[in-house]
């Protein structure tokens, strides 16, 4: 009993959301680029993490993680939260996601693997010359599908009611109160960002951004086929985005943000009256205030200078300084106008993530607030 | 170019195969599909009651045959077959009769086809006829003579059918006369059997069989049960009563009656849940009932998700903990927190009369509510907390204004500190030494508290000199005049009275308080003389309102000897519990005191700044200090007027509208109940301050709540009080409308209850505690029980049932007023309330109202009897008729033999008597007061018989006019027939 | 008078009687008291002197013979097994008013029974009923009421008191079933015919109370249930 809540206890500690992240980001990196990040050292430890691409040791994987997942029901307060009937289709989400991920990643590299050893890919053995007839081969596919999957959906409604609740009563409205599962990415960060950033120009940004993909990524490679080593900065930094932030605010939103918004370990009872400190400071007062020790300017472009300064940085010095540096290649092969609008983008992205650390580790409130034009950053 | 079959991705069998598997599962899948839609729980319930119904009627059919063969069902069979016998010897007159009918008949037929063929035809000719004649036609005259000839056919026609039907009856008697006696027969069992066609038509409506049956099946089955199914939900819409879902509100529509198939019906009172008929029908539910269920439905009452027709949606709620144990295992029940009026616990059901009896003293049939009521109004609840429907009612406790002039500090301190360790029964409750002080240093900062209290009463108290008693009190005679002039209504001395067990149980609450209710209506007086000082409670019995103006304490008339014998004897009360056994007296804590006012005085100033302020304070000026922050902590002003406190506002929370509470709105900590209202209503009140278990607070940062050990039943009673206590709002026209009967009644009501009336007089059948104490007395002169239960009506104060339409409103009011003696040999004396003028008249308004009489104004009859009715009243007086004088007192003339055989003065009756009640009275006195000890002269059961045989005629109506206008005139000086002695 | 539903009830008893008299014993016994009894004390005439004070009245509501046997107990089967009623009376047992007393003071009639209350005093008595199951009543009997008749339908034990003569008191029991009896002077008692079987017999005095004690009646001849009620 001891060493089961011992785990508990620790998972709860892992859950809280600054060392989730972090774990998050890390275990991402690791499982997509097995040994090829970073030092030797660390190529030399996860390059083991390759092993799972081996579908039986995937399946391996997986079978394990539903059997953790299994056993974790035998938690009440657990079950109640992953059993809620609208939480079930996201819990259903995260398995089918993760396993998406991993077989499109697992056969990229079979492909990878067949390139180099000059076989046809797996795509190419299956259909022959490259072509199937739609119907059947495609058609009559997509009607089974079809059927079984109205089957299912079926049963499913039988077995779980559509969870409705009383009359919407202003003296008891539920808590936590939550945006449908798909939007809990856009509530998560609205707890970061002004609502005008949060709500109108990073959705804009991202539909933007989708939008531009195929015009950003001329890259031929692998068309038509799975593949990894060809794109692997671009499937990487798509799934960084798509999984490690929208799915993974989803899935915070949706199992860890408990009664007033506040976080609570997959194990933790949902309690009402749980209170956490919440002491945000703005940039502005931690320089002038904490660091230099003198109140703060009336003037709100001196007071907001240094938040200023930072934005400009991050959106004006790094782009260029990527192009020269780190990113050298890219930016020849994609030429200027390409490679800063997809720097823009990432930056814009990588924002997000960033601003949600300092919150976490410095109750940072906003870089630039100048409420007087209702202006934060 | 084509590809060939052999060269598709996949095998096409194979997907066949599969398409043909998941074809017919997504079949199977649609099926069960239907039927989940279909089979819903309340068809079950609704198919388990036909089948009910069908056994119950099979078996009244039973019944009813069995009924039938005892009586004469034989007998008019044979009388059947012995008529047919006759008539058949009849037969040929039989035959040849019915043949001449029949052909009577053909006859009339016909001859009835031309006559209204003739008919028809005259009115179109004489249309025609008009016409022509008016625009002068030649057709004219050819057409009036056609018209001549119809009429004559027309008049022989008629003719002929008069004979026609001359004839048939003469056949048809004819017929009669030999087939009559079956007819008659056959008609008598018709009757006798009618009740089993009744019976027999109801089980084919209920259990129908053959194509019937099929027709049902049908109809109730899945996909075609949209055109007219048996089975349906049943529901009624109340308009009047709509649903606040918040934002809007929407008509009722109970459905309950879905599955409660019964609840309107007779005869099912032993069946289980659902099929239970309701109790009460003649009360609720019932058609005929004051709350029939066409127009109140269910949920009003109830409470409940009215149309929900599954039972946790419905919101059913278990009362206590095996019962949920059961549904959850019957029902699959479990706790639905979705709907904001979950359905009352059948113990609680009461919570739902308030919304709509409003304004009444008690609600009628609602034992629970109405002592929820009393006690939250006993208890003082209302001191704290705002609530609905208690709102300007004095303050429960005594005024503090003078405190030092009526007891000690020492005793105020081991009183405040607890209050039951000095008086186990008292309404006070305990503030001091409860579970969430019992940190380290809270003793010591409540002992400090303890004395501030004591520091700011006296402080601000105001001396009041009162006289010392002259002379020495007779603690004997003291004594006998606390047990029989009435005290006893509303005090009782426990120590003295009850038996130690029945204490002893009383204190642990496992047994009610073994003294009756209005008896505790004032202080327990056991010890009194450890409490008061003497000349407090001389002054004080001598005259309560001079201590206390808003005091209920009423004015006995006490002489001085009376007062002081009194005194000695309470004074003589004292407490005997060991000094050991006491509530320790709180010391002197200069350092708590001094943190304790740190604490209130840093959340205002800075702790230099305090230190200062508390340094230039006297120790005096620091204990005062303390005290008044912790009166205003604890608000004792909310029950007690304290100089200083008397504006300062309630300091509870509002529980006008507790009922509607959410669960999740209340804090339970880390108690373990169940995360209901009610639940925490209950806890809260048997342990107020428990929700600070395991919590870190400062000391004045914690619950406040006294603890007023209640028991389960009280708590559970209060706790349907609070959930009655709704937001609901229910519409004027379906709330119970008071008539301006009512109305004087209820105020009438209130201040029977306001001043415990009750305490000494029987009224609406409840009261009359003092008489427990009357018994006492005669079973401590020797009386056994018997004998003391006989005579305690004679000596207790009357029953004052019917007493509007007894006495007369002016006397009534003149007396409240005023009172004087009417049985003066009685020992125990109705006080002087010092009723102002409006209070006397609302009572003499509400006793009137209640037995109807015209208020104010009645006419009195002036005319005395004279002559025979004179010689007859005084007659029938007499000793050998019905003697009254044996009894009743006449002005300065007794009765003899003792008192307690003594009957009131009827010189005093014609100002005081109602002359019709007078007549009422000697008819039947049982009838307007059961128990009474005047004798039934008439017999109800036969008046005639019972009457003195030999005055006026033995008419008993007339005697009894006669002997009412004699008493009417007894007394009176003008009649002049004073002289008239019997 | 017997009605037609006194028959009713009667008839089967009867018939139940002739079938099985073997299987019926009989209980007899004294009941006595231990403590030594109250000299009965002078009642004081505090009304109508001339009727009442004419004979002496002794208090007689707790009477004791020399060798401590107690009147007027009533003594019963607290739950016989047949369903027997008490036969009625063949004509209506008297309540007589005589004197300012009622006489008898104590005694049993049958349930549904019609009983006169007869008044030879010539003054206004007054019949008060104090009962537990039946209808109380209080009905004034003056001079030209010398009867008045009293049904009483369910078992009961009736206290009668009249309220103009506060000290008359008179006990009417009701019997549901036949095994009833009445001590004597001597305080001797029987119960004829019970039932073979063991019951609960119960003892019952004005004064003393009620006490019960566990007997056994054979199936032929009979079994001694003397009692002694302790001393009070």
């Amino acid at each position: 009993m001891g060493v089961v809540d011992a785990v508990k206890h620790a998972v709860n500690w892992l859950s809280e959301p600054s060392r989730f992240f972090v774990l998050t980001v890390l275990g991402f990196l690791a499982v997509v680029y097995p040994g090829e990040l970073g030092p030797a050292w660390v190529r030399r430890v996860t390059r083991p993490l390759a092993a799972i691409y081996k579908p039986r040791v995937g399946g391996i994987v997986f079978l394990l993680i539903g059997v953790l997942f299994v056993l974790a029901c035998f938690d009440p307060s657990f079950l109640l939260i992953v059993g809620k009937p609208d939480n079930v289709p996201i819990a259903g989400m995260i398995f089918l996601v993760a396993f998406f991920v991993w077989f499109a990643l697992q056969q990229g590299r079979e492909n990878d693997r067949r390139l180099e050893a000059g076989e046809p890919v797996i795509e190419k053995r299956e259909s022959g010359d490259g072509k199937v007839l739609v119907w059947p081969d495609l058609v009559y596919i997509e009607f089974l599908c079809m059927i079984f999957w109205t089957i299912f959906l079926i049963v499913w409604s039988i077995y779980l009611k559509a969870p409705i609740e009383q009359p919407a009563n202003p003296s008891k409205t539920p808590n936590p109160s939550k945006a449908p599962w798909y939007f809990l990415g856009l509530q998560e960060m609205l707890v970061y960002f002004d609502p005008w950033i949060a709500g109108v120009l990073l959705p804009g940004l991202i539909i933007v951004g989708l939008c531009a993909i195929p015009y950003i990524d001329t890259n031929r490679k692998g068309n038509g086929f799975y593949v990894f080593r060809g794109r692997r900065l671009e499937i990487g930094l798509f799934l960084f985005g798509f999984v490690v932030l929208w799915v993974w605010l989803i899935i915070i939103g949706t199992f860890l943000r408990g009664p007033n918004q506040n976080f609570f370990g997959p194990f933790e009872p949902w309690d009402v009256h749980k209170l956490v400190p919440l002491i945000n400071v703005d940039l502005s007062q931690i320089i002038w205030v904490k660091l230099l020790g003198m109140g703060l300017p009336k003037n709100a472009l001196v007071r907001e200078f240094f938040g200023l300064l930072l934005v400009a940085a991050y959106f004006l010095v790094l782009p260029p300084l990527m192009a020269r540096r780190f990113m050298k290649g890219f930016h020849e092969k994609m030429g200027p106008a390409r490679f800063h609008v997809m720097v823009l983008l990432f930056l814009t992205m990588m924002s997000l993530p960033i601003k949600m650390m300092l919150r976490w580790m410095f109750n940072l409130h906003y870089l630039v607030t100048i409420p007087e034009i209702f202006f934060n950053i | 170019m084509p590809k060939t079959i052999d060269e598709y991705l996949r095998k096409i069998s194979a997907l066949n195969l599969i398409f043909a598997i998941g074809s017919l599962a997504l079949l199977a899948v649609m099926g069960w599909m239907v039927y989940d839609d279909y089979a819903r729980g309340w068809k079950g319930y609704q198919q388990a009651f036909v089948r009910l119904e069908a056994e119950k009627t099979r078996a009244a059919l039973k019944a009813e045959q069995d009924r039938l063969d005892t009586t004469g069902m034989q007998g008019l069979k044979e009388e059947l077959a012995s008529a047919r016998e006759q008539a058949a010897q009849q037969e040929s007159g039989r035959a040849q009769a019915e043949a001449r009918l029949k052909a009577i008949n053909l006859e009339n037929y016909r001859d009835d086809l031309s006559f209204r063929t003739a008919k028809s035809t005259y009115d179109a000719r004489r249309f025609d006829y008009e016409e022509a004649h008016e625009r002068g036609l030649s057709s004219a005259a050819k057409l009036g003579t056609e018209m001549a000839a119809l009429d004559k056919q027309m008049a022989t026609l008629r003719v002929r059918l008069q004979e026609q039907e001359k004839d048939r009856a003469v056949f048809e008697a004819q017929l009669r006369g030999v087939t009559g006696k079956v007819d008659e027969a056959q008609k008598k069992i018709a009757d006798l059997t009618a009740g089993i066609g009744r019976l027999e038509k109801k089980l084919k409506a209920v259990a129908p069989t053959g194509l019937m049956h099929l027709a049902t099946e049908l109809l109730n089955a899945p996909l075609l049960d949209f055109v007219a199914p048996s089975l349906k939900i049943q529901q009624v819409v109340l308009n009047s009563m709509p649903i606040d879902i918040n934002f809007t509100s929407i008509p009722r529509a109970d459905r309950c009656q879905t599955c409660h198939l019964a609840a309107d019906t007779k005869g099912f009172e032993a069946e289980k849940q659902p099929f239970r008929t309701h109790p009460r029908l003649d009360l609720f539910v019932g058609g005929s009932s004051k709350h029939p269920i066409d127009r109140f439905g269910c949920t009003p009452c109830h409470a409940g998700r009215d149309r929900a027709v599954e039972f946790t949606y419905a919101t059913h709620t278990p009362d206590g903990e095996e019962q949920a144990k059961e549904w959850e295992h019957g029902y699959r029940w479990e706790r639905d927190d979705h709907w904001d009026t979950p359905m009352l616990a059948r113990s609680r059901t009461e919570a739902g009369c308030l919304k709509c009896h409003q304004g009444v003293v008690s609600v009628p049939e609602a034992p629970a509510l109405n002592h929820g009521v009393a006690l939250v109004e006993r208890s003082g609840c209302f001191g704290c907390h705002k609530m609905r429907g208690f709102t300007d009612l004095r303050r429960i406790g005594p005024p503090l204004g003078r405190i030092t002039s009526k007891t000690s500090p020492e005793w105020m301190a081991r009183w405040i500190k607890n209050p039951k360790s000095f008086r186990p029964s008292t309404k006070m409750p305990r503030f001091f030494g409860l579970e969430n002080q019992q940190g380290p240093g809270d003793a010591d900062r409540e002992d400090a508290e303890v004395l501030g209290i004591i520091a700011y009463l006296t402080q601000h108290a105001e001396k009041q000199s009162t006289p010392p008693p002259q002379g020495q009190g007779d603690l004997r005679r003291g004594e006998r005049l606390v047990k029989n002039v009435g005290c006893m209504g509303c005090h009782a001395i426990e120590t003295d009275e009850v038996p130690v067990e029945a204490l002893k149980a009383r204190d642990a609450r496992t047994a009610p308080d073994p003294v009756a209710w209005q008896r505790r209506f004032g202080p327990d007086l056991s010890r009194i003389g450890s409490k008061a000082r003497p000349e407090w409670i001389y002054g004080w019995i001598r005259n309560p309102k001079s201590y206390n103006p808003e005091t209920r304490m009423p004015n006995l008339r006490l002489t001085e000897q009376e007062a002081q014998d009194i005194t000695a004897y309470l004074m003589s009360l004292k407490d005997n519990t060991p000094p050991d056994q006491r509530v320790a007296a709180p010391k002197p804590q200069p350092e708590a005191r001094h943190r304790a006012l740190m604490i209130y005085l840093s959340q205002r100033m800075p702790p230099e700044d305090a230190e200062a302020r508390l340094k230039a304070m006297s120790e005096r000026e620091q204990d005062v200090f303390l005290g008044e922050k912790t009166i205003g902590r604890y608000g004792c002003f909310g029950c007690h007027l304290i100089p200083g406190f008397e504006t300062t506002p309630a300091i509870g929370v509002d529980l006008s509208e507790e009922g509607s509470k959410h669960a999740d709105l209340l804090y339970f900590g880390y108690v373990p109940v169940a995360h209901t209202a009610p639940a925490w209503f209950f806890q809260k009140l048997k342990e107020p301050r428990c929700f600070d278990r395991g919590k870190v607070a400062e000391f004045n940062e914690r619950l406040r709540m006294p603890r007023f050990d209640f028991t389960d039943e009280d708590a559970a009673a209060i706790t349907t009080v609070l959930q009655a206590l709704t937001k609901e709002k229910m519409p004027l026209e379906s709330m119970r409308r008071l008539s301006a009967r009512d109305v004087a009644v209820e105020a009438g009501r209130k201040l029977i209850r306001d001043y415990n009336c009750q305490g000494c007089h029987i009224i609406d059948g409840a009261g009359g505690a003092i008489r427990q104490s009357i018994a006492r007395n005669l079973i401590a002169l020797g009386r056994t029980e018997d004998e003391a239960s006989t005579l305690v009506p004679g000596l207790a104060p009357p029953l004052l049932e019917g007493e509007g339409g007894k006495v007369q409103p002016d006397w009534l009011f003149h007396f409240l007023k005023g009172p004087t003696p009417i049985r003066p040999w009685l020992a125990v004396r109705m006080p002087t309330f010092g009723f102002t003028d409006q209070e006397a008249n609302a009572l003499v308004h509400g006793f009137a109202s209640k037995d109807d009489l015209n208020f104010p104004f009645q006419t009195l009859p002036q005319e005395p009897p004279r002559g025979t009715e004179l010689q007859a009243a005084v007659k029938m007086f007499g000793p050998d008729y019905f003697n009254c004088w044996n009894c009743h007192q006449r002005g300065a003339q007794k009765p003899s033999g003792p008192p307690e055989g003594w009957a009131p003065d009827l010189n005093l009756a014609h100002q005081r008597l109602n002359p019709d009640w007078i007549g009422r009275w000697i008819e039947n006195p049982q009838k307007l007061m059961p128990g009474t000890r005047m004798p039934t002269f008439y017999d109800p059961a036969d008046p005639k018989g019972s009457a003195p045989p030999d005055v006026l005629g033995g008419d008993p109506h007339r005697q009894i006019e006669a002997l009412r206008d004699y008493v009417f005139t007894l007394g009176l000086k003008r009649t002049g027939i004073m002289g008239a002695q019997p | 008078m017997i009605t037609k539903r006194t028959m009713a009830l009667v008839s089967p008893a009867l018939v139940v009687l002739a079938l099985a008299p073997a299987a019926a014993g009989e209980i007899v016994g004294k009941v006595k008291y231990a403590g030594n009894a109250p000299a009965p004390a002078q009642i004081a005439i505090t009304k109508d002197q001339a009727v009442c004070g004419k004979a002496p009245h002794l208090e007689d509501s707790f009477l004791v013979s020399a060798d401590k046997g107690v009147k007027n107990v009533v003594i019963s089967i607290s739950d016989p097994k047949d369903g027997k009623k008490m036969a009625p009376a063949a004509s209506n047992p008297k309540i007589d008013q005589n004197g300012c007393r009622f006489v008898p003071r104590v005694q049993i009639v049958p349930a549904g029974q019609t009983v006169d209350i007869v008044n030879d005093d010539g003054i206004l008595h007054n019949i008060h009923s104090w009962p537990k199951n039946n209808v109380p009543f209080n009905k004034a009997q003056p001079k030209f009421r010398k009867v008045m008749t009293e049904t009483f339908e369910k078992p009961d034990v009736i206290k009668i008191t009249c309220d103009v003569h506060s000290w008359m008191q008179g006990w009417l029991i009701v019997a549901g079933h036949p095994y009833y009896a009445l001590s004597d002077d001597k305080g001797n008692f029987k119960i004829a015919d019970v039932p073979a079987g063991t019951y609960a017999l119960e003892y019952w005095h004005e004064k003393l109370g009620k006490q019960t004690k566990q007997v056994t009646v054979p199936a032929t001849g009979a079994v001694t249930a003397d009692f002694e009620f302790a001393a009070k």
